[in-house]
C-alpha cells in the first residue's frame, strides 16, 4: 500500500488493495479540450480507480470537501465504469479486454454509468507503467463473475458491527416485517405470511417469505405454482384502506386452459379481498414499454447527456429538443406513469383488487406495483416508507439488479444496462415535481440512490434475487458467518449528517409536522389546510374549466371522498413530463447554472421553513410564559442545525458559489477562477435565521 | 335552422366559473374572470381587477367607466376548442367581449378585452345551412386613440404608477451626472430626435451642438446615449441606431469622435465593443438602404461583434408557428420536435447569449459596450434591458423592473402601438412583432434559472403581458414618449399599469426572493438544456396544462404563514410590553424598545 493511500485524506476500505499505479498523470478539466488539468497519481484498486492530486494543499482548502465517506471526489468505483477508451497514435479505441499489443496510450477516457466522462493524460507517465496500468484497469473493471466483485471480499473482511447494519426501514427479509406491513394495511385477517419458499425449493426468484391469502395452504401453493412461470404465483403487495389489494404474478405457462389450481388461487384472492368482483388482471406488457425499449431509449439518452467538448455540446444543443424526443425516454416515463395511474384508479375508483401480471414478474411489474403504491398511500412518500417499498417490490421480488446494472460482464456482447430502476426513480421524480409538498424526500435523495446502485458495495443492489444473495455469502457451501454488506439505506455509511439533511423536503416538513400544524391551528393563525384551499382558488388564473368544476364541488372539504383524499393523480401529458436535469445533466458543466438552479430554490425553502418554525416557537413561548424572554430553539428541532455567525455571511457568499449541480459536482471551471463549493447548510447557518439569538444575547447581558 | 356561434379561430380562450369568487378572503383580490384570444399575441389577459364593481345588466361584471355598446345577443353558441359547444349570451362593451353560458350545468364565462382580439373572421352567412355555420361578424374597436378604453377607465388606485419612473432620479441612482457623464436636455421638446426621451445622459465632453452633428449620421438621429454605468469600474452600456454608412462606406468625423468619447469615459479600458444585434449578413445588407455598421478602421479602439439576432419578421413568423403548435391541440408524441421546429427557443437562446456577452464584457473585462441594431428600438432594447437585469440587482425588484421597462422600452421609443397593433385593424400588419413578449420570455427564463434572484413572480410577468394587449392602462399605448406625453397626455388621462400592480404588490412577489444571496451579477446559461417553453403562458388555457400542486403556491403559502406569524409575534410582544410596564413598576424596565428585526 503506497503511503498516499493510507494517509488520512483518502479513504481505503477493508480488503482494498492497490493493483496498479501510474505517476505523472494529468486529470483533464472537463470541456477543456484536454488543455487544462491537474497532475497527480492514478491508482487502480480492487474497488476503484483513484486519482490523487500532486498538490495536496488543495485538499486543505476549506471549500473543498468530499461528499462521500467511502469515495473521494476523484474516485470512480470499478462497478461504475461503463466503458474505457484509449487514445493513441492509431486513434481512439474502445477496450473491453486486455491487449498485450496495445500501442502506448496518450489519453485514457473513462465513461461512467452515471454519465460522467473522465479523461486522463498519460503523456508524462513513465513508459513502462503505461500499458501495464491500462491493461490492469481493463482487466479488473469488467468482472466476469460475481465472486470477482470487490463486495465479495469486502463482505468477508469488513469490520461492520451488527448494529451498524440496522436500518430504520423494514427490509422484508423476516416474517415480522411482512406481518407488520400486513398489520399496517389492516390486512392481517385475510392474508398470511407463507414460508413455503424457505429454502428456495419452490422458486429461485421469489424471496423466502411472501404473503398469500390465508385460505391457501402451503400445499395448495405448491400444487398451483407449477402453472406459473418460475413459479411466481399471485403474491400480495398492498391493501388499500378500502380493502382492495394489489398483487403481482408471472404469466401462466399455458394460457389455453386455466387449471383448477390457478383459478382456486384467484378465487382465494377474491375472498381475501372480500369482494364480489373477480380481481382485475393488468398485463404489464400491454401498458408498459418492454425491457428492450427501455434499454434502447437509455442508450440514446446517455448519448445526448454525455459530451466532453464544447463543440459536441453546442452541436447537441442545436437539436436538443428533437434529440430528446427521439430518445423516447420521456414518453416511456409518461407511459409508465399512465399505467400506474390506471392501477391506482382501478383500486380506488373501480374498487377492485388488481393483480399485476408480467411474463417474468420481475421487470416492469416492479415499477408498476411500487409507483402505484406511492400514488395510493402517503406512507410510501416518507423516507422510511419509500425505502421499505424498494425493499418489498424490487429487492425481495427478485429484480435482477446485478444483470440490469451490468455489475458483472458475462459476455462482451451483453454489456448494456436495462435501467428499469432508473425509470422508476424518474417516475417518482415527476411526481415530486407535480406534488412538491407530498414527499418527505428531495430529488437529491433520488439521484443519490441511483448513484449508490453503481458503487457496488450495497447488499441492496448487488444481486439478481434473494437466492443468489443467500448463496453469495456461503462460499462453496461453507457458511461464513461474518459475511456482512451494508444496505444502501444505511445512509451514514456513505454520507455525513449534513448531506443526509439534503434529503429532507422542507415543504413536506411544514405541512406534515403534526405538532406544528395543530399548534398553528390553535394559535388561530391560518391553518395550513385552509391556506391550501384558499390559494388554489385564488389561482383561478391558471385554472381550467375542469378544475373549476372540481373546485365548486370541493368548496366544502367534507365533500372530498376520504378514501381518495390521499391519492396522487399524475399528469402524464408531454407538457408536464420533464427531463430530470439534476440526474442527467449534472456533469455537463456548460449547462450548469452558477448561483442558480434548484439548489438555490431548495435553500430558500429551508430558510423560510426554519424561520416559520422559529417564529412559531417564539409565539408559543410568549403565550406560555408571558414574558418577553425567548430562548433560542434547541438545535435538534431544526432541519439543518446551525451555529449563528452573522459576521461571516457576506464573506462566505462572495467567496463561494452554489451551482445547479449541487451537491454532485463543483461549479463550472471558469477561466482562471475555480469556484470552491460550499454546502447548503453553510448558507443556512449564515442566513437571517438567527435574529432571535441577538435579542437573547442582549437579554442575557442585562439580566 | 341557423344559430349564431362564436368561432374562436385562434389564440386562447378562458374558462372560468364565476360564482363563489366573492368569498376568497382577504389574502388577495379575487381573481375574477380571465380571457383572451389573439392570433398575433397568442395570449390573453387577466382581468382580475374586475372585482365586484357595479353589476351591469344581466350580471355582467363591469369596470368603472365601462358601458354596454349594443344589446345582448341571446342563444349564441361558443365553439370551445376543448369541450363541447356551449350556449349562452354574448355582450359587447367598450372594453370587452363577454359571453356567459346559459346552460344549467356549465358555469362558463368568456371574457375577452377587445384590445386582445387580433382578428375577427366571419364564417358563413345568414343563409348557410346547418348548425354553427354562421359566425358573428365583430369589429375590433378602438380605431382611433380616443376610442381606446384606457381613456374611459375610471378606476382609482392608492398608488400613482406614473411616478414610478423619473429620468433624473434613475440617472442619479446610477451616479450620473458625474465626472464623465452629463444629462442633456437637447431633446426637451422632442424636436431633435422624435423617438427619444426628453432627457438622456451623454459623455460630458459632448455639448449639445456637437450632439446635433452626430445625430445626422445615425438612423433617425438616434445617437448613442447612456443606458447603464457600472458603479465601480465606470464601464457603460450605451445604445443607438445604426450609423448611416451606406454602400459607399461613408465616414463621419463627429460620430467617430463621439464614440471615442464613450470609450474615453471609462478609465479601465481603451477599448469599446460595438455589439451589433443583427446577423452580419443583415448588417451588410442594410448598407444598401443607407445604413450599416461601424468599420473598425474608422472607429479607433472599437471591436464590432454581431449577435445574430433575426429581425421582427422572422420573430413574428416563429411565434405564428409556436401558436399553431400549442393551440388548440397539442400533439403529445411530437411536442418537443414541434417546439424545435418553431425556432422560438432558438431565438430566445440567441438573445440571452447576446445579453450575456454584453454583461460579461462590462463586468469581467471592465470594457464599455455600445449596442445597436438597425433602428435601435427592438433588438437593442431587448439586449440592453436584459444585460442590465444581469448586471444590476435593482432591476430584479418589482419597482426596478418597472423602471427598466419605462426607461429602456417606453422612453427609448420601442414602438409598442405598432408592434402590438393597438388601434390598427390590419392583423397581418408587417410592423407587428412579438419583440416585447420575447423580452419578457427571456426574463422568465432567467427567473427559472435563478429562482430566488427576482422579487417578482411569474404572475407579474404574465400580468405585464396581459395588459400589453388589454388597452386597460395607458402604459403601453403609442409609439414614443413624445406621443404619450406631449400629444396624448396619457399620464393625466389614463391609469398606469404600475398603479394597479403596486397597489397590490404582495400578489406579485416571489416568495423565494433572497436579496442577500443575489446581490451580484447573474449569468444565465444560454443553452437549450436550460431554456424551456413557457407553458404557463403559452399553453395556459389548455385544460391538460395545470400541475396539481404547483410549487409556487406552496412557496407562497410559506411566505403568508411567515408574515402572519411575524405579525402575531409583534402583537404579542406589544401586549406584553404594555402589561409589564403597567405591572410591577419596580422591576427592570422592559427593554424591547428596539424594534424586533424580523
Amino acid at each position: 500500500m503506497p503511503p498516499a493511500l493510507t494517509s488520512g485524506w483518502s479513504r481505503v476500505l477493508q480488503g482494498e488493495r492497490v493493483l496498479g499505479e501510474a505517476d505523472s498523470i494529468l486529470k483533464f478539466v472537463p470541456y477543456s479540450d484536454c488543455k487544462q488539468g491537474c497532475s497527480g497519481m492514478l491508482y487502480v484498486t480492487n474497488f476503484k480507480l483513484a486519482f490523487l492530486t500532486a498538490d495536496r494543499s488543495s485538499y486543505d482548502n476549506t471549500g473543498k470537501r468530499n461528499r462521500s465517506k467511502i469515495l473521494g471526489d476523484d474516485d470512480i468505483p470499478l462497478t461504475n465504469i461503463d466503458s474505457i477508451y484509449t487514445v493513441s497514435l492509431s486513434g481512439k479505441r474502445k477496450k473491453m479486454t486486455v491487449d498485450s499489443k496495445m500501442p502506448t496510450t496518450e489519453t485514457l477516457e473513462v465513461h461512467c454509468k452515471d454519465m460522467r466522462i473522465v479523461k486522463y493524460g498519460f503523456k508524462f507517465a513513465p513508459k513502462d507503467q503505461n500499458k501495464k496500468f491500462v491493461n490492469t484497469l481493463i482487466h479488473h473493471a469488467f468482472a466476469k463473475k460475481d465472486t470477482l466483485l470487490f463486495a465479495y471480499e469486502y463482505g468477508r473482511s469488513n469490520e461492520l458491527k451488527d448494529r451498524e447494519l440496522i436500518c430504520d426501514c423494514p427490509m422484508f427479509d423476516t416474517i415480522i416485517d411482512w406481518e407488520d406491513e400486513l398489520q399496517r394495511c389492516k390486512a392481517n385477517k385475510t392474508w398470511r405470511v407463507a414460508d413455503v419458499n424457505m429454502s428456495f425449493d419452490m422458486s429461485q426468484s421469489l424471496p423466502r417469505y411472501f404473503v398469500v391469502p390465508t385460505a391457501l395452504m402451503n400445499n395448495d401453493i405448491q400444487k398451483a405454482a407449477s402453472h406459473f412461470s418460475d413459479r411466481r404465483i399471485p403474491i400480495w403487495c398492498y391493501t388499500h384502506i378500502n380493502g382492495n389489494s394489489l398483487l403481482r404474478m408471472s404469466a401462466q405457462d399455458s394460457d389455453t386452459d386455466q387449471p383448477r389450481e390457478v383459478s382456486r388461487m384467484l378465487d382465494a384472492v377474491k375472498v381475501a379481498s372480500n369482494q364480489r368482483n373477480k380481481p382485475k388482471i393488468v398485463k404489464v406488457e400491454e401498458k408498459c414499454p418492454s425491457c428492450q425499449e427501455v434499454q434502447e431509449s437509455f442508450v440514446k439518452l446517455r448519448k445526448i447527456c454525455m459530451s466532453d467538448t464544447m463543440q459536441e455540446f453546442s452541436n447537441q444543443d442545436a437539436v436538443w429538443n428533437t434529440s430528446l424526443e427521439n430518445t423516447r425516454w420521456l414518453l416511456l416515463v409518461s407511459r409508465c406513469l399512465a399505467a400506474c395511474n390506471e392501477v391506482a384508479e382501478e383500486v380506488t375508483g373501480g374498487k377492485r383488487t388488481v393483480v399485476i401480471q408480467e411474463r417474468t414478474g420481475w421487470d416492469l411489474s416492479c415499477l408498476v406495483s411500487s409507483v402505484s403504491q406511492v400514488l395510493l398511500d402517503p406512507h410510501y412518500r416518507t423516507l422510511a416508507g419509500f425505502q421499505g417499498l424498494v425493499q418489498k417490490e424490487w429487492v425481495r421480488m427478485g429484480h435482477p439488479f446485478q444483470r440490469y446494472l451490468s455489475l458483472v460482464t458475462v459476455s462482451e456482447a451483453d454489456t448494456e444496462q436495462v435501467p428499469i430502476f432508473l425509470l422508476f426513480l424518474d417516475c417518482i421524480w415527476q411526481l415530486l415535481i407535480q406534488y412538491p409538498a407530498a414527499f418527505e424526500f428531495t430529488e437529491t435523495y433520488l439521484t443519490t440512490i441511483w448513484d449508490s446502485a453503481y458503487i457496488g458495495l450495497f447488499d441492496t443492489f448487488l444481486f439478481n434475487n434473494d437466492h443468489q444473495r443467500y448463496h453469495f455469502s456461503r462460499n462453496e457451501g461453507k457458511n461464513i458467518k461474518q459475511f456482512k454488506l451494508p444496505s444502501v439505506w444505511k445512509w451514514d455509511f456513505q454520507l455525513g449528517s449534513e448531506d443526509f439533511s439534503f434529503f429532507k423536503n422542507p415543504l413536506y416538513l411544514i405541512t406534515h409536522d403534526e405538532e406544528l400544524v395543530s399548534s398553528l391551528n390553535e394559535l388561530q393563525v391560518l391553518s395550513i389546510q385552509g391556506m391550501f384551499c384558499r390559494s388554489s382558488r385564488n389561482n383561478s388564473f391558471t385554472t381550467s374549466l375542469e378544475q373549476n368544476r372540481n373546485h365548486s364541488q370541493d368548496a366544502r372539504p367534507e365533500r372530498i371522498d376520504p378514501l381518495k383524499k390521499d391519492l396522487l393523480v399524475p399528469n402524464c401529458s408531454s407538457l408536464s413530463i420533464r427531463l430530470w436535469t439534476q440526474c442527467y445533466l449534472r456533469w455537463q458543466s456548460p449547462a450548469q447554472i452558477l448561483s442558480g438552479g434548484t439548489p438555490t430554490q431548495y435553500l430558500q425553502q429551508c430558510v423560510m421553513v426554519e424561520e416559520i418554525a422559529q417564529l412559531h416557537h417564539k409565539l408559543k413561548t410568549l403565550q406560555l410564559r408571558e414574558s418577553l424572554f425567548v430562548e433560542f430553539r434547541s438545535k435538534n428541532d431544526l432541519i439543518v442545525s446551525h451555529q449563528p455567525n452573522k459576521s461571516k455571511i457576506s464573506e462566505l457568499l462572495n467567496s463561494t458559489a452554489l451551482s445547479s449541480s449541487f451537491p454532485f459536482s463543483p461549479g463550472p471551471a471558469l477561466k482562471e477562477k475555480q469556484f470552491s463549493f460550499t454546502p447548503i447548510c453553510s448558507y443556512i447557518r449564515n442566513s437571517s435565521l438567527d435574529y432571535d439569538k441577538y435579542v437573547d444575547d442582549d437579554w442575557t447581558g442585562t439580566l | 335552422m341557423d344559430s349564431n356561434s362564436i368561432s374562436e379561430q385562434s389564440g386562447s380562450y378562458p374558462m372560468h366559473e364565476s360564482s363563489s369568487e366573492k368569498d376568497t378572503g382577504s389574502l388577495s383580490k379575487s381573481i375574477c374572470s380571465s380571457s383572451s384570444s389573439s392570433s398575433e399575441n397568442v395570449h390573453g389577459h387577466d382581468s382580475k381587477i374586475q372585482q365586484v364593481y357595479k353589476e351591469g345588466k344581466e350580471d355582467i361584471p363591469m369596470l368603472p367607466g365601462e358601458n354596454m355598446q349594443e344589446s345582448t345577443w341571446k342563444d349564441v353558441t361558443y365553439l370551445c376548442p376543448f369541450t363541447d359547444c356551449v350556449k349562452g349570451t354574448l355582450t359587447v362593451t367598450n372594453y370587452k367581449l363577454y359571453f356567459k353560458s346559459t346552460e344549467r350545468d356549465s358555469m362558463l364565462t368568456l371574457d375577452v378585452p377587445l384590445g386582445v382580439i387580433s382578428r375577427v373572421e366571419k364564417i358563413g352567412g345568414t343563409t348557410s345551412r346547418g348548425e354553427n355555420s354562421y359566425c358573428i361578424d365583430l369589429h375590433c374597436k378602438a380605431g382611433t386613440s380616443g376610442g381606446l378604453f384606457a381613456f374611459d377607465y375610471k378606476e382609482k388606485f392608492d398608488v400613482n404608477g406614473w411616478t414610478v419612473y423619473d429620468h433624473e432620479a434613475e440617472l442619479k441612482r446610477q451616479g450620473v451626472p458625474n465626472d464623465n457623464w452629463r444629462v442633456s436636455k437637447l431633446n426637451e421638446k422632442y424636436d431633435v430626435i422624435d423617438t427619444y426621451p426628453s432627457y438622456f445622459a451623454v459623455p460630458k465632453q459632448a455639448n449639445d451642438d456637437f450632439l446635433r452633428q452626430v445625430a445626422t449620421f445615425r438612423s433617425r438621429g438616434r445617437i448613442p446615449v447612456l443606458s447603464w454605468i457600472h458603479p465601480k469600474s465606470q464601464a457603460t452600456i450605451t445604445r443607438a441606431s445604426q450609423p448611416l454608412v451606406g454602400v459607399t462606406g461613408k465616414r463621419n468625423a463627429d460620430d467617430e469622435k463621439y464614440v471615442h468619447m464613450i470609450t474615453d469615459a471609462n478609465a479601465h479600458s481603451n477599448k469599446l465593443y460595438i455589439m451589433d444585434a443583427r446577423p452580419s449578413m443583415n448588417a451588410v445588407a442594410n448598407k444598401a438602404k443607407g445604413g450599416g455598421f461601424e468599420s473598425e478602421d474608422a472607429y479607433n479602439g472599437a471591436e464590432v461583434l454581431f449577435l445574430d439576432i433575426h429581425n421582427i419578421h422572422v420573430m413574428r413568423e416563429s411565434l405564428r408557428k409556436l401558436r399553431d403548435v400549442v393551440f388548440p391541440t397539442i400533439d403529445d408524441a411530437k411536442w418537443l420536435s414541434n417546439i424545435d421546429a418553431t425556432h422560438w427557443l432558438d431565438h430566445i437562446k440567441v438573445i440571452l447569449a447576446g445579453a450575456v456577452k454584453i454583461a460579461d464584457k462590462v463586468e469581467n473585462n471592465k470594457t464599455s459596450v455600445l449596442v445597436h441594431c438597425s433602428d435601435g428600438w427592438d433588438r437593442t432594447a431587448q439586449l440592453a434591458a436584459l444585460a442590465m437585469i444581469m448586471l444590476d440587482p435593482y432591476y430584479r425588484t418589482i419597482v426596478g423592473f418597472e423602471v427598466l421597462i419605462e426607461k429602456e422600452w417606453l422612453a427609448m421609443g420601442h414602438k409598442f402601438a405598432q408592434r402590438v397593433g393597438h388601434g390598427e385593424d390590419k392583423h397581418s400588419d408587417a410592423d407587428r412583432s412579438p419583440v416585447f413578449l420575447q423580452f419578457i420570455d427571456c426574463v422568465w427564463q432567467m427567473t427559472r434559472q435563478f429562482p430566488n434572484a427576482f422579487e417578482f413572480n411569474e404572475h407579474f410577468l404574465i400580468t405585464v403581458l396581459d395588459h400589453l394587449y388589454s388597452c386597460l392602462f395607458g402604459t403601453f399605448l403609442y409609439n414614443s414618449e413624445a406621443q404619450r406625453v406631449k400629444e396624448m397626455k396619457v399620464k393625466e388621462t389614463t391609469c398606469s399599469l404600475w398603479s394597479y400592480i403596486n397597489s397590490d404588490i404582495d400578489e406579485f412577489r416571489n416568495p423565494l426572493y433572497a436579496e442577500y444571496l443575489h446581490n451580484h451579477v447573474l449569468f444565465p446559461v444560454a443553452s437549450m438544456r436550460r431554456i424551456e417553453i413557457w407553458t404557463h403562458y403559452y399553453c395556459r388555457w389548455n385544460p391538460r396544462m395545470r400541475p396539481q400542486e404547483p410549487l409556487h403556491l406552496r412557496n407562497r403559502e410559506l411566505m403568508i404563514l411567515r408574515t402572519q406569524l411575524q405579525q402575531k409575534v409583534q402583537e404579542m410582544q406589544r401586549e406584553l410590553q404594555v402589561k409589564n410596564s403597567r405591572g410591577i413598576s419596580s422591576s427592570v424596565a422592559p427593554r424591547m424598545s428596539s424594534p424586533v428585526n424580523v
